[in-house]
């Protein structure tokens, strides 16, 4: 047996070519990793440029789909639009990184803190606390609440500012998205900055380089009894590989 | 044929290669000059759909295209019906070898579907087919590396997986082989592509390349729809309130089967994704996690559609969501 005639030859391959060339187009401008995790670059682009080839020849076989009537339906149009919609913003809009309303939706630390899952996992315990990024830092901060336990250690963050929840209008997450497979699994990890009236000066979503060591928060009410009191604070353009893996 | 008709088709096919071609190089060019004249500042959730979306397509469309590649290869390459004649007659047997088939087509679960469509057209009962989909994701070496890797020490969430996975896709392919008639389980879509084509005027690469375009034809709407609907989800569902749910044993293996549902991460991977709640969720959810996910997902049910009918698929994700859970209850108490 073998497969015979279709009714959507046009949609399903002008899909197949503007994914194709977006491929193409954010694998040459090294934006890829927006939307998935570095290691399946090269396999994007391999089956971008496998597609391009089996789509040009394919055109050959409008033969066979324009013998057959189209029978058009108002769901199949419906579904049509939302993937033309989808299409279109592809190929048209400027790929843009996961915002913090996706992490506050996410819960920031939420998926799990456990040092034994973190990357830095050798220097815990250790002196050397300088390579700790984001979720490691936050990992400490779920497991160690006493003030003591930080003093010396100082923690040089890069992350986006999202607004840390609750009733603390001086603290703000320096935040970081980790993901293993593409934007779809990414987690949010964040730690607590503290910066009065950090808004006027660092809009949600922009990017972040925090310097600092850990206090005590002042405001004793706080849901985040220890914070980073930076020494350091600069806004900082969004990094070239803007999620942790 | 006289030479004057031979010459004026090969001009008519290398006139639509072109065309091809320049629609692929059309788009390229429209996506590099939008990126430099458009600048539009959406609202956060709608970006972030978008993202979200866009990011299922790229990330399913390597694989997506890898399978049907091989789902060609399977129909077109093979010899007719040799895959079959290398298989036991006996149905048990023939389940239990065809679950093993991801060892030598190792593509994620959204690879398969087109492999699995690829073996029906070359004669295999739909409950093979079944059988294929839901244990191939998971009984390849990709998908059992990477558990082993994310996993060293826990080698029992290894087996649960593996052993789960198999018993799971070999239970419902023995149900869906009690399915009389093929026309209550493949759609009536599905079935007319599936008939013989009465041309014998295709060489194997214009087989091939046919095949390739209504495979793309039929996959490509139902992933942006998938994609679409996977990204609805995240952005109106928040995770916070399924991941609270880990401490308690039913509840976590709840939890983390919707979880799998909604992240639709690939098989190959998600070992090192659902390692980081495996602090907060008993062992039984996280093997869920790892066997409902490559099986079922948001994304997988829409590519499904294409194949299957809706109460197929409402079978199907009944049986795997129950068995699951046995199986995550079965690893939560016995460990």
């Amino acid at each position: 047996m073998a497969f015979k005639g279709s009714k959507h030859v046009s949609l399903g391959l002008a899909l197949a070519a503007t994914v194709t060339a977006a491929s193409l187009w954010l694998s040459y401008t090294n934006k890829l990793n927006v939307y998935i995790g570095s290691q399946y670059d090269w396999f994007a682009l391999i089956m971008a440029v496998l597609s391009f080839i089996g789509i040009a020849a394919s055109t050959l076989s409008k033969k066979h789909a324009h013998n057959e009537r189209q029978k058009v339906s108002i769901p199949v149009i419906g579904l049509g639009l939302i993937a033309g919609a989808l299409a279109f913003t592809l190929l048209m809009l400027q790929p843009k990184v996961l915002s913090s309303a996706t992490a506050l939706q996410r819960g920031i630390n939420a998926g799990g803190l456990n040092l034994a899952t973190t990357t830095n996992t050798a220097s815990f315990g250790a002196t050397n606390y300088s390579q700790f990024d984001i979720r490691d830092w936050a990992s400490v901060l779920s497991q160690a609440t006493s003030e003591s336990f930080y003093t010396g250690k100082t923690a040089n963050l890069l992350g986006f500012v999202s607004p840390a929840p609750g009733n603390d209008p001086d603290v703000f997450y320096a935040s970081r998205f980790y993901i293993t497979c593409c934007a779809m699994d990414a987690q949010p990890y964040g730690v607590p900055i503290y910066a009065p009236n950090w808004k006027q000066h660092y809009p949600v979503n922009s990017w972040v380089s925090v310097s600092g060591g850990f206090i005590e928060n002042p405001h004793k009410n706080s849901s985040f009894p220890i914070v980073v009191m930076p020494t350091k604070l600069s806004a900082v353009p969004e990094p070239a590989d803007p999620y942790e893996r | 044929m006289a030479a004057s008709s031979v010459t004026k088709l090969n001009r008519e096919r290398w006139d639509v290669r072109v065309v091809g071609f320049s629609l692929v190089a059309g788009l390229l060019i429209i996506r590099f000059i939008s990126a430099v004249i458009v600048h539009v500042n959406l609202p956060d959730k709608l970006q972030d759909l978008i993202t979200l979306s866009s990011s299922v397509i790229l990330e399913s469309f390597p694989f997506v295209t890898l399978g049907i590649l091989l789902s060609v290869a399977v129909q077109v390459w093979l010899p007719a019906r040799k895959v079959q004649a290398w298989l036991p007659k006996n149905g048990y047997a023939r389940r239990l070898c065809i679950s093993f088939l991801g060892v030598l087509l190792p593509v994620c679960e959204c690879g398969n579907l087109p492999v699995a469509r690829g073996l029906i057209a070359q004669g295999f009962t739909v409950a093979e087919s079944v059988t294929f989909l839901l244990a191939a994701p998971i009984l390849n070496p990709i998908t059992l590396l990477t558990t082993h890797e994310a996993f060293p020490t826990d080698s029992h969430i290894l087996i649960a997986r593996a052993v789960g996975a198999l018993l799971i896709a070999n239970i419902i392919g023995w149900l869906f082989s009690k399915e009389r008639r093929s026309t209550d389980v493949l759609t009536k879509k599905f079935i007319a592509l599936c008939k013989t084509e009465d041309d014998h005027t295709h060489t194997k690469w214009e087989h091939s390349v046919d095949l390739f375009a209504r495979e793309t034809t039929s996959i490509m709407p139902a992933l942006f729809v998938g994609a679409v609907t996977a990204g609805c989800i995240q952005v109106l569902v928040p995770r916070s309130v399924l991941l609270g749910l880990g401490g308690n044993a039913l509840l976590s293996i709840l939890a983390m089967i919707v979880l799998a549902l909604i992240v639709s991460i690939c098989s190959n991977v998600d070992a090192f994704f659902v390692l980081a709640f495996s602090t907060t969720f008993s062992v039984g959810a996280v093997v869920s996690f790892l066997v409902f996910g490559p099986m079922i997902d948001v994304k997988m049910l829409a590519l499904m559609r294409t194949t299957y009918t809706m109460r197929a698929l409402l079978r199907i994700t009944v049986l795997v969501t129950l068995f699951t859970i046995i199986l995550g209850l079965g690893v939560n108490y016995g460990f």
